[in-house]
């Protein structure tokens, strides 16, 4: 998820061979069903599934993912992340070009006003951050897995691998940890109501 | 191809929600290990005709050896 956040650059040509490889291994006859179930379980139209699908496929075909096999043996489970993710970015394309079409969007944002407000921004997820890893002192795997994640491991069979645990510890964790976030963030919103309100 | 480190902001981000993406990623598991039978029936009640998306995935395998030169 998060180990490593592509910037760009030109594609890595063993990559791409390797990626033809896999396209010629895998079953598709079995393969694009199974997507475009998947595909359709995320609310996509039928024919959008269709499309995503093959779309997703020609891409790998093309080498021109960006599933690296020495980390990630799984083609299949790729394609399947691929396609949900492409049909993510469809719909916040589309929403992007209803709400600048609606004039919803600044047309100039401030941007010294957008800099310091990310600052804000990123000053208090590094504090909720600090409080979550403190909350979870008595809960060592929970902690475990929030460390791994700001080391770059996201992914839970990633983060099950490095702890020696079963994924479905892993997945228990998680869970936990995504409670304990809503938590905090809901006590945090509930103070900064408490100090604007005033004593 | 370069990287960057995550911000605060984007590490926060990826802790709330890394139980909805288990949620899919779950599903998904599962869906991929179906038995044919399963799937037929489940793409059935989902509006897909079963032997229409085994037929694209039949042209796809043939697509993709025609383009790697062995088809």
């Amino acid at each position: 998820m998060l180990a490593s956040l592509v910037v760009g650059g030109p594609p890595d040509p063993e990559r791409q061979a390797a990626q033809r490889a896999a396209a010629a291994r895998l079953d598709w006859a079995d393969l694009v069903p199974r997507l475009e179930r998947i595909v359709r379980t995320k609310g996509a139209s039928v024919d959008d599934a269709v499309d995503l699908v093959q779309a997703a496929a020609m891409k790998l075909l093309a080498g021109e993912t960006s599933w690296d096999p020495a980390k990630d043996p799984t083609a299949r489970r790729f394609l399947a992340a691929s396609v949900v993710g492409a049909l993510a970015n469809a719909r916040r394309s589309a929403r992007a070009r209803y709400e600048a079409a609606d004039g919803l969007l600044d047309e100039a944002p401030d941007a010294g006003k957008d800099t310091a407000a990310a600052a804000e921004r990123e000053a208090e997820a590094s504090a909720a951050i600090a409080r979550l890893r403190e909350t979870l002192a008595e809960d060592p795997t929970a902690l475990a897995v929030v460390d791994l994640v700001i080391e770059g491991v996201g992914r839970a069979a990633d983060q099950a691998a490095r702890l020696r645990l079963p994924v479905t510890a892993v997945y228990d964790a998680r869970e936990r940890i995504t409670r304990l976030t809503r938590r905090l963030a809901k006590e945090r919103a509930e103070r900064q109501d408490e100090e604007v309100r005033g004593p | 191809m370069t990287t960057r480190k995550p911000t605060a902001t984007e590490l926060m981000r990826a802790l709330e929600t890394m139980s909805e993406d288990d949620a899919d990623e779950r599903e998904m598991a599962r869906i991929l290990a179906l038995t044919p039978d399963e799937l037929d029936r489940e793409l059935a009640a989902h509006g897909v005709d079963p032997a229409d998306a085994r037929a694209r995935g039949e042209n796809m395998a043939r697509e993709v050896a025609k383009r790697l030169g062995q088809g």
